[in-house]
């Protein structure tokens, strides 16, 4: 009997969850520079900015335009409570670009809330492979990125930290310090000298590049030289929080959060579960021991308003058996979502990319196809898998295969389809 | 060239129609004044030349600023197109609408960040914590792309984020496309239509009342657009003033500009729709000369551009395919069919000819094709009789 509520939330029906194969869409036969010599000139005459299905982002958290053309926000919505969730979606099926949306909501502050997102990308499958206490290595890992966010929302907002009184700049300093992820002094040098949030956004989150209305350079450069004065002074402070447990100093960064810097509500969300897919036997049975310590947490966390969101590959619900790991846990309400994506969720999402590199021309592929292509967009959808990540490797191919072909590339045409698909079902035998 | 007339001032006794649309924005606002937390709230609303968008956010403006609850601001974007940068823009409009607030400090600089962001909180102080604040913001699709990705980066979407902000935008041109998901997400787009023959008798009833017995006529060629049913009902003969009424629809830009835009609309005006592969063909057609079949894709693209960009052509997404929209293709098809009748044969001709060799070999769809192959051999049988 297992003391837990699921709501279920999706958009459609539920896949069932056969193995789902992970391409490899290498083009090795010409260096990406000579593609993009020929490619990018070719786009532009046809009024796109940019390669709308560019391979090199096909890892959502690494491509900078990904909140332009994000889709599905009705699972959004669902995702975005008070409550521990475990998002499911096949491996490419877009739970990192969720996990996109729901970081940046919390960080620009949408509807008026004050939410600390902590992106916590599980370590690779090799590392923590010989950590003598794995289970508190992870939690070290976790203060870390928590320590990041929060110097990411103050230096977004430097006028909050200059209302803190002395005392309150002095222990927020001590406690970055003491669990920051590298070097906080040069990092604050870093910013000062440019004068802009990227460097320390590349650190935390690269998708997070584009936020809204980042601070001046002038007020971010003061900020930043306040805080090194402050680091200068806090050195004891932090000697001595360096020498509490890790445990402890997670329950110390929660309460400065909270309490210091008025967060409602902390999230960690937890990505990176695609890499375990494809790794060997071994390794992912690993998945169970990282999930494990992390999932039983969840209820106890959640009594402290960190809510854990779990961005998992739906081959995990067999590897971490979980309504067994669930039971061990406190009661909590949970928030289980499956993404599925939908033929119409799928063309949607080829709208917004063609919109957004087309800077509002056209939202179909038929506006750069000869006439016998028409309806590509719904031949593309009827070829790939159902998954974003399929849709997009397809539609790329579909380009490559014009400007191979042709010494002057004009519409896309009928045998460049062909041959797209050709490629595309070879990979899948 | 001399105008048709001078159209009226905006009215709240001459205003026709779009009560739905102003109940939409009603009921969201009241949610909001709930204390609901709304997912959507942003309006979008685009249409086609002289359907009446800034009269809209007019009527919008009367409705809504009379509460004491609602704070209601209004901007029109064609006010700042002439400064200099964007910045310099944006930092103009933070003083507009600074000099709004209920208590209007200085403004700390002339910086983008630090004005913008000193404007919302002053906005967030002063207004949101016991009213909520309407932004109308027109003529924005026209403004520059540069101009709007500034805009939404450092004043539109931080209030798109909190939620006792309502923003109503309205504009025609090509659409931008809004990146912050905040913005993007949580609108909701609306196109204002044309008006059935009850609302252009009504409009004719306040305007012109002299004109109402020709309501079948005025209506056939307006097909209901508000402007173009001024325009016409304005022309003692409105088949002999269609070139002028046409002229009025159009924006003003350089002569030799404005008279490329009239001539490749007249072309592109007789397809249903189109894409690249009509345009070399129908400028052939059009100016009677076969060096246009050679145009290039990035010739075909500057063609597109400059009628995207005004909005005197848009991608329709439900016809996979760019098409006019429908009041002027109308006004452009009576007036070439009427005075350049040769011009219009070969483009009708061009059409069949084209159709006929995308359903000679069945593709996959050729059905779509077949469709406008009838549509076109039709129109030329027609005029045959």
């Amino acid at each position: 009997m297992y003391n837990y509520a699921f709501k279920i939330q999706s958009d459609s029906f539920v896949l069932p969850l056969t193995r789902l194969s992970v391409k490899s869409f290498s083009n090795s036969m010409h260096s990406s520079e000579r593609l993009n010599s020929k490619l990018i000139p070719w786009l532009a005459s046809l009024g796109l900015q940019f390669n709308p299905f560019d391979s090199q982002y096909l890892d959502a958290g690494a491509d900078p335009f990904l909140a332009s053309y994000l889709v599905g926000h009705q699972a959004f919505l669902a995702l975005r409570q008070d409550q521990p969730s475990l998002v499911f979606a096949p491996v490419g099926g877009g739970k990192t670009a969720f996990r996109v949306r729901l970081a940046r909501a919390c960080r620009v502050g949408e509807d008026g809330r004050r939410v600390l997102p902590v992106v916590y990308t599980m370590p690779k499958p090799n590392q923590l492979l010989h950590a003598a206490n794995p289970q508190e290595r992870q939690l070290h890992f976790i203060n870390q990125r928590l320590a990041a966010e929060l110097l990411l929302a103050i230096a977004y907002r430097p006028s909050e930290y200059f209302a803190l009184a002395a005392p309150a700049q002095r222990q927020v300093v001590a406690e970055l310090q003491a669990n920051f992820p590298g070097d906080l002094e040069l990092q604050l040098a870093q910013l000062e000298h440019q004068g802009e949030l990227r460097s320390l956004i590349q650190l935390v989150d690269p998708s997070a590049d584009r936020m809204i209305a980042q601070p001046a350079p002038a007020l971010l450069r003061q900020w930043c030289a306040v805080l090194r004065h402050t680091l200068h002074e806090v050195g004891v402070m932090v000697a001595e929080r360096r020498q509490l447990t890790v445990p402890v100093r997670f329950h110390r960064l929660l309460q400065l959060a909270k309490e210091t810097l008025c967060f409602e509500a902390i999230y960690l969300l937890v990505d990176g579960g695609d890499a375990y897919v494809e790794a060997t036997f071994p390794q992912r049975r690993r998945v169970a021991d990282l999930l494990t310590p992390l999932l039983q947490q969840t209820g106890v966390w959640a009594q402290q308003q960190f809510y854990a969101k779990y961005f998992l590959p739906t081959d995990f619900l067999q590897s971490i058996r979980l309504p067994e790991l669930l039971a061990e846990a406190e009661r909590v309400e949970l928030t289980l979502i499956w993404i599925v994506w939908t033929k119409a969720m799928l063309n949607e999402l080829l709208q917004e990319r063609l919109r957004f590199a087309s800077q509002g021309r056209f939202t179909d592929l038929d506006a750069i196809c000869a006439w016998p292509l028409h309806g590509i967009q719904e031949r593309l959808m009827e070829v790939a898998k159902p998954l974003p990540r399929e849709v997009l490797a397809l539609g790329e191919r579909l380009l490559l295969e014009h400007i191979w072909r042709v010494a002057e590339p004009e519409l896309l045409e009928l045998i460049d389809f062909e041959g797209a698909v050709a490629w595309y079902q070879g990979g899948a035998q | 060239m001399n105008t048709l007339i001078s159209l009226p001032a905006y009215s709240r006794q001459g205003f026709i129609n779009r009560d739905p649309e102003v109940a939409e924005v009603r009921a969201k606002l009241n949610q909001i004044l709930e204390g609901q937390t709304v997912d959507k709230r942003t309006f979008i609303f685009t249409g086609q030349h002289g359907i009446g968008k800034s009269w809209f956010l007019l009527r919008l403006r009367q409705e809504l600023e009379t509460q004491s609850s609602v704070m209601v601001w209004h901007l029109d974007l064609a006010n700042y197109m002439a400064v200099a940068s964007p910045a310099a823009t944006i930092v103009e409009i933070c003083r507009t609408l600074w000099q709004q607030l209920p208590i209007p400090l200085a403004m700390p600089s002339d910086g983008l960040e630090d004005a913008t962001r000193t404007l919302i909180h002053a906005i967030k102080q002063q207004i949101l914590r016991q009213q909520v604040l309407v932004l109308l913001l027109d003529t924005v699709y026209e403004a520059p792309a540069t101009l709007l990705e500034t805009l939404e980066n450092y004043l539109l979407a931080p209030l798109a984020i909190e939620r006792n902000v309502l923003l109503v935008m309205a504009g025609r041109g090509r659409e931008y496309a809004w990146t912050a998901p905040e913005l993007r997400l949580r609108a909701e787009f609306r196109t204002l239509q044309a008006f059935n023959k009850a609302y252009v008798a009504e409009q004719l009833q306040f305007y012109m009342p002299a004109r109402t017995d020709e309501i079948d006529e005025i209506y056939q060629i307006s097909l209901g657009n508000p402007k173009t049913t001024l325009l016409v009902a304005a022309s003692a003969e409105p088949v002999h003033a269609l070139n002028q009424i046409i002229n009025e629809m159009l924006p003003l830009v350089a002569f030799e500009e404005r008279r490329l835009m009239h001539q490749h609309l007249e072309a592109l005006a007789v397809p249903r729709r189109f894409d690249y592969s009509h345009v070399p063909r129908l400028l052939s057609a059009y100016y009677d000369d076969p060096t246009y079949l050679q145009l290039t894709r990035r010739q075909i693209r500057v063609v597109f551009d400059r009628l995207l960009d005004p909005g005197l052509i848009y991608w329709d997404n439900t016809q996979l395919a760019y098409t006019l929209h429908s009041a002027m293709r109308n006004l452009l098809l009576r007036h070439l069919i009427s005075a350049q009748y040769p011009v219009w044969h070969r483009l009708h001709s061009a059409c069949v000819e084209l159709y006929q060799r995308w359903v000679q070999d069945k593709p996959r769809n050729w059905e779509q094709w077949q469709a406008e192959l009838e549509y076109h051999q039709q129109a030329l049988e027609r005029s045959n009789q």
